[in-house]
């Protein structure tokens, strides 16, 4: 036999054998692992994971990757586009946003809501055909309450406000 | 996010293929709507846990969805680099256990590998690579690398040469000695028919068996029913298995 063929033979047999003695050894071994020790792992694995993060994100960006746009998004979530828009551009005070929009956003966009909330905290982003210099020379940006916002918005039906405000509209 | 690179050449000219079984689930997983596709990855992680059976293959269906298949940004890849980890732990912390290394050397070792590998897992890169192929022959491989520095640093107790690249390389691609050594053993071992069924599976990738007649498969070669040509190849598994699981 050729000497080639002979490796590249060899090559064969060791990818479909050595997969077979490998998958069984950690078959194996993941029977016997104790529970606490994976979950330990599995924390570990993640904390290296959050720290290798340097990508941009953005709300649109995400909802694109799933072939969605803001208005889609906004009947996922029962909001309007606009207010999604200010979202995303950090437009809107943290501390008014409820718990539930987390939720919604972070399972409708099937991202980690820790992600969601560290994404809404970043400093505002200013669109460059509305910035405003105040006397500092800094951009000077009013933050609007998710309760504002709503309560101006036009494009939102009665109910989807209820839904989100309650007695409170 | 899609697979156009998956013939694609590595750098050192080599074509890396999937496993057919790794292959068929990467096509389904393509075939699904991104966020079905994330959905279904997570399912597949929930299948690497404690008391489970490992699902022949999965890892590196999760490796091809942390590089390719899912948003970085999302549950689905940070699921599955984190069940990677995890499951790469367990693998190296038993093998570990094999050499006669201290506890720190012993954890500093696992800790270097597994670094190596998140590191290749989460670096931005569009052709396959060995990784979604082979994935524990690549991670033992890789272990064998930084074990190897280890011993020639504590022998050498000369850190810098070792940075000069010194120390022997483990390639990923090439067949390990000791895993030859064994492959060979292995095959010395076999009856002239079950050596004709393992090279007609591995050599010539033929199916066992199928119900279309225009169809080569080892069946039809070896004049046997698909159903016996299961029994060898299950055979001479459980037989190459149960001696590397007691060694």
């Amino acid at each position: 036999m050729n000497p080639n063929d002979e490796q590249s033979n060899e090559q064969a047999y060791a990818k479909h054998l050595l997969s077979d003695i490998h998958e069984a050894q950690l078959d194996t071994l993941l029977q016997n692992v104790a529970s606490s020790e994976f979950d330990e792992l599995i924390k570990a694995g993640s904390s290296v994971v959050k720290s290798a993060k340097t990508v941009t994100w953005s709300l649109s960006a995400s909802a694109t990757e799933l072939g969605m746009d803001l208005p889609e998004l906004g009947r996922h979530l029962r909001l309007s586009a606009e207010i999604l828009q200010k979202l995303d551009l950090r437009l809107l005070r943290v501390s008014t946003l409820p718990e539930r929009l987390f939720d919604l956003l972070a399972d409708t966009l099937i991202v980690p809501v820790e992600h969601i909330r560290a994404y809404v905290s970043l400093p505002p982003a200013i669109p460059s055909g509305i910035r405003f210099h105040a006397a500092s020379g800094e951009p000077n940006v009013v933050l609007e309450s998710f309760e504002d916002a709503l309560l101006d918005e036009d494009d939102i039906s009665d109910d989807d406000r209820a839904y989100w405000l309650g007695d409170r509209c | 996010m899609n697979d156009e690179h998956a013939q694609n050449t590595q750098s050192s000219q080599r074509t890396y293929t999937r496993r057919p079984e790794v292959e068929a689930k990467v096509r389904d997983l393509l075939a699904l709507r991104p966020a079905q596709r994330e959905r279904e990855v997570m399912m597949l992680c929930s299948s690497i846990a404690p008391g489970h059976r490992y699902p022949p293959g999965i890892l590196e269906v999760l490796v091809w969805a942390v590089r390719h298949g899912c948003r970085r940004v999302s549950k689905a890849h940070d699921e599955a680099a984190a069940r990677i980890y995890a499951a790469s732990g367990v693998f190296l912390r038993a093998k570990v256990r094999k050499f006669a290394y201290t506890n720190v050397e012993a954890e500093r070792i696992v800790e270097e590998t597994l670094t190596s590998l998140m590191q290749h897992l989460l670096t931005d890169d569009s052709t396959i690579s060995f990784w979604e192929c082979q994935f524990l022959r690549c991670l033992s491989y890789r272990f064998e690398t930084i074990s190897a520095k280890s011993q020639v640093r504590r022998s050498i107790s000369d850190a810098a040469s070792i940075d000069d690249g010194k120390a022997p390389d483990v390639s990923d691609t090439s067949i390990a000695v000791e895993d030859l050594a064994m492959l060979r053993t292995i095959m010395s071992e076999l009856s002239d028919e079950e050596r004709h069924v393992l090279y007609l599976k591995c050599v010539e990738q033929l199916p066992e068996e199928s119900a279309d007649s225009s169809v080569d498969t080892i069946a039809r070669r070896v004049g046997k029913t698909g159903r016996t040509v299961r029994n060898v190849l299950t055979r001479i598994r459980e037989r190459y298995v149960e001696r590397e699981n007691i060694q």
